[in-house]
């Protein structure tokens, strides 16, 4: 066979099978669920920088002496640390109120587009579409 | 002549700086001076390559920069006065790792997004494949080429595959783009309904240990024992998986160039591909190449594959002509003619 042949030859060989009832396995399970994103209001909640000193601790045997060193020093440089907190949250604030805009302007003009293609199935006479009524299809129009 | 090579980041198993150091030892056969330079250096490599702070380039020296992927200050050699050559290897869209490492994504969105400087910045914008410098004039340069991989077939040849049940082999690292979640599936029904003794080899790193992790799950559920996962091998044991594959698969949603389909010519190890990226023009008529979705019809392909010797003699035949238009001297002569014209550009 010519490897230009090849292509045509596993399609009807897959259709063959198939109508053996090969091949009739359901994929939807053959993939890799990715992990779940974050969602809008616990990226919101990360925006705010707020670190914890109780974690703030060494887990060596002994370790307390450790940590209240560590805590001291993050008292002395409370002042950079806090301006870096700062200036990062006013980033983080920020984007995430842009974020927050988009989701809600794609989310009307989904629904406006949804609109509009219901009015038109309307009025090219196909019935009322597929969507639901919404606060724009056109009242009384059938 | 000096040309110095600047690269985002370098490492020992990474194509780029693999080509950077191929690049290096052209240099030194022309009476070449100069040396690498990369913003990130994995320390295992730190002695061939210097960090970017320490470039210091003289008037008129050569910049070859690789660009892969964003890196923090790498814009700043666009401001340097010296002639410029690009050299662009592609960046993956972010959108296939925002879901499993959106610090990588957010690279590749910013390597994306800086593209048109470098493309404009300098003095000729190369790809390494049609496809990439169609990219490259697409963004705005104004003078783009296309230099190839410098392919250096392995010493170790072709051999017959052993007898037994078929191998399949895929090699490249384990993301969500190569598609080895697909290419474990279309397995899995061609061992159900072709051949139940066949086994899989996916050599590569993982992009996370996370995300490697959910491949040998997705594998142990669907193909349970069949599927071999390799990493961090040497070149001998990667040339050793050729020589043992029956077929080469490469599913991949996105590929600037892939070598590994030079190296499976190389091997005479029949190829199935997707046409993604420069996959079509690399593969040529060498290779077996489908958009299809269906898995169905991936696992029918590798078993005519498999079981034809006709078609499997005809696609080793036609890959052994295909590296001839890789060939090692050619695509040499085309870089540094390159590098002649970048550096004559300017006397001028």
């Amino acid at each position: 066979m010519k490897p230009e042949e090849a292509i045509d030859a596993a399609r009807a060989s897959l259709a063959s099978a198939r109508s053996e009832g090969a091949y009739g396995e359901d994929l939807e399970d053959w993939r890799i669920v990715p992990p779940e994103r974050p969602s809008t209001e616990l990226l919101l909640e990360w925006a705010i920088i707020e670190p914890d000193m109780d974690l703030v601790v060494s887990t060596r045997r002994l370790g307390a002496p450790i940590s209240w060193v560590k805590r001291v020093l993050i008292h002395l440089i409370r002042q950079y640390t806090g301006q870096l907190a700062s200036q990062q949250t006013r980033l983080n604030v920020h984007l995430m109120g842009r974020v927050g805009e988009l989701d809600d302007r794609l989310a009307d003009l989904t629904h406006r587009v949804g609109d509009l293609e219901n009015a038109d199935l309307v009025r090219r006479g196909v019935g009322r579409g597929a969507g639901t009524d919404g606060p724009g299809t056109p009242a009384g129009s059938r | 002549m000096i040309v110095h090579q600047v690269l985002s980041g370098a490492g020992p198993v990474d194509a780029v700086t693999t080509q950077a150091l191929v690049y290096r030892s052209l240099f030194e056969e022309w009476g070449f001076g100069g040396g690498e330079y990369a913003v990130s250096i994995d320390p295992r490599i730190a002695g061939r390559v210097r960090p970017l702070k320490s470039l210091e380039a003289g008037a008129g020296d050569v910049l070859v920069i690789h660009y892969s992927a964003y890196a923090p200050k790498l814009r700043a050699v666009l401001d340097l006065p010296n002639p410029k050559l690009l050299v662009y290897h592609n960046v993956t869209p972010a959108k296939w790792f925002w879901d499993y490492e959106p610090t990588i994504a957010v690279h590749c969105s910013l390597g994306r997004r800086q593209l048109p400087e470098f493309a404009r910045g300098v003095d000729l914008a190369a790809g390494v494949s049609h496809f990439n410098a169609a990219e490259l004039a697409a963004v705005g340069a104004s003078r783009t080429a296309v230099i190839p991989i410098l392919f250096s077939p392995p010493q170790a040849p072709a051999v017959s595959p052993p007898a037994g049940p078929p191998t399949i082999l895929f090699v490249g690292r384990l993301t969500p783009h190569k598609r080895q979640d697909e290419l474990i599936g279309a397995f899995a029904l061609y061992r159900r309904h072709r051949s139940p003794e066949a086994r899989l080899v996916l050599v590569g790193e993982g992009l996370t240990p996370r995300y490697a992790e959910s491949l040998v799950e997705l594998a142990d559920r669907l193909a349970p024992g069949a599927v071999t996962f390799r990493s961090g091998i040497s070149r001998e044991d990667l040339w050793r998986c050729y020589q043992e594959a029956s077929v080469f698969v490469c599913l991949s949603e996105h590929e600037g160039f892939c070598i590994p389909l030079l190296e499976a010519f190389h091997f005479e190890v029949p190829v199935i591909a997707r046409p993604s990226g420069g996959v079509l023009e690399v593969a040529g008529d060498a290779a077996i190449v489908t958009d299809d979705r269906d898995l169905g019809m991936t696992a029918e392909l590798i078993h005519l594959v498999v079981s034809d010797d006709e078609l499997r003699g005809e696609l080793a035949r036609r890959g052994r002509i295909r590296l001839e238009d890789y060939a090692a001297d050619e695509v040499a002569a085309g870089l540094r003619a390159a590098i002649e014209e970048v550096a004559a550009a300017r006397r001028v």
